[in-house]
């Protein structure tokens, strides 16, 4: 005899609420499916569009330019920065294909992995993104303004170098900062679906 | 697996598990709308997936874990960061809410007022059971053993039959 919630669960006439029609959908969900993975590829090329670039004109530096030894150096730490941070974002978005039809314990596992390593990443932004820019960027930076101190300027060309080292430097801090207040604050709220996760698998496994 | 037999591994399973999908995403949202996406997120992911289905558990229980899986992650795992959302031909939700609300009876309002008040993995649990899903193919969804499925449902259920006794 079918118990009481059941009965209840079962009471309500709601059949039939979905309609398929399989030549319709067999038809049709290949094309969407391509379409779908083109917008998925899209949004990831824009995500990764300033690496894109920056590796392009860094490509066509060092090979057209002729480059001093600091602006070679800077440019292949760039073009370094860009492969590395795009490859690190993709590596924190793979967590194993189809996790989705794995045993639900299996499958939160592998979801708080994945949103554990999206927490690291953002809270470690300064190194695995900005680092390798900021570093590129300094030793072509040295490039430019070291002339000012060569022993032959007078005391006012290298107070102007200062200054504008000073400058260049403060506008560079000021942007880390934010850019690491902002990832701090965006790893905050994927910790608050740690947070849940492990909720739920306490409550999964009591 | 070809494409020919997924089509037609995909048609038997979904034309015969549909509704008991629809009825678990409408569970997991607030309106309508929400369950619709919800529910073509599952169609889809269920589609892709087929190919590397293994055969180690049914088909059906396969699409539970699928539906389970997804319907959890999107109402309580995901950021609110915009999703793509695809909607295919074929598939057509006749007019559910006018449906919920002249069909309810007072009980069914009450039951569902109860589930709604469970967490996310208590309400899935309840959700299979409620579907009529033995506790061996629970068990197979959620990964827990059998002994532990029928724990927590009988822990469940007493919390819903206390839920329903005070509304009365």
């Amino acid at each position: 005899m079918k118990e009481k919630l059941k009965l209840v669960y079962e009471s309500v006439t709601f059949k039939d609420w979905v309609r398929f029609d399989a030549k319709k959908f067999s038809g049709n969900i290949e094309k969407k499916l391509a379409d779908f993975n083109r917008d998925i590829i899209l949004r990831d090329l824009r995500e990764a569009a300033v690496a894109i670039i920056l590796f392009i004109i860094y490509c066509y530096q060092i090979i057209f330019s002729d480059l001093s030894i600091s602006q070679t150096v800077s440019s292949w730490v760039m073009l370094f920065a860009c492969v590395f941070i795009v490859a690190i974002m993709y590596w924190g978005r793979s967590i194993g294909k189809e996790i989705h039809t794995l045993p639900t314990i299996e499958f939160l596992r592998m979801q708080r992995k994945y949103l554990v390593r999206q927490r690291n990443l953002l809270s470690n932004v300064l190194f695995w993104y900005m680092g390798p820019l900021l570093i590129s960027y300094l030793i072509g930076a040295w490039d430019q303004f070291s002339p000012y101190f060569s022993q032959n300027e007078s005391w006012i060309v290298k107070s102007g170098g200062l200054v504008a080292i000073s400058i260049v430097l403060s506008f560079l801090i000021g942007f880390s900062i934010v850019i690491y207040i902002l990832n701090k604050k965006a790893a905050k709220s994927v910790q608050v679906i740690i947070d849940e996760v492990d909720r739920a698998m306490k409550e999964f496994e009591e | 697996m070809t494409i020919k037999n997924t089509e037609i591994l995909f048609t038997e399973a979904f034309q015969e598990n549909k509704d008991k999908i629809f009825r678990i995403c409408r569970s997991y949202c607030d309106n309508k709308e929400d369950a619709e996406d919800l529910f073509q997120e599952v169609l889809i992911n269920i589609w892709k997936s087929l190919p590397s289905f293994k055969e180690q558990s049914s088909i059906n229980t396969w699409i539970y874990r699928i539906t389970v899986n997804l319907c959890l992650r999107t109402r309580h795992f995901s950021s609110k960061k915009k999703k793509i959302v695809i909607h295919v031909d074929g598939v057509e939700l006749e007019n559910t809410e006018e449906e919920i609300t002249e069909d309810k009876n007072e009980e069914f309002k009450k039951l569902e007022a109860c589930v709604e008040k469970l967490d996310g993995i208590n309400k899935s649990i309840v959700l299979l059971y409620l579907e009529d899903l033995s506790y061996k193919k629970i068990s197979e969804i959620t990964g827990l053993s059998e002994n532990h499925v029928a724990v927590k449902i009988k822990r469940i259920k007493n919390k819903l039959l206390h839920c329903l006794k005070n509304k009365s």
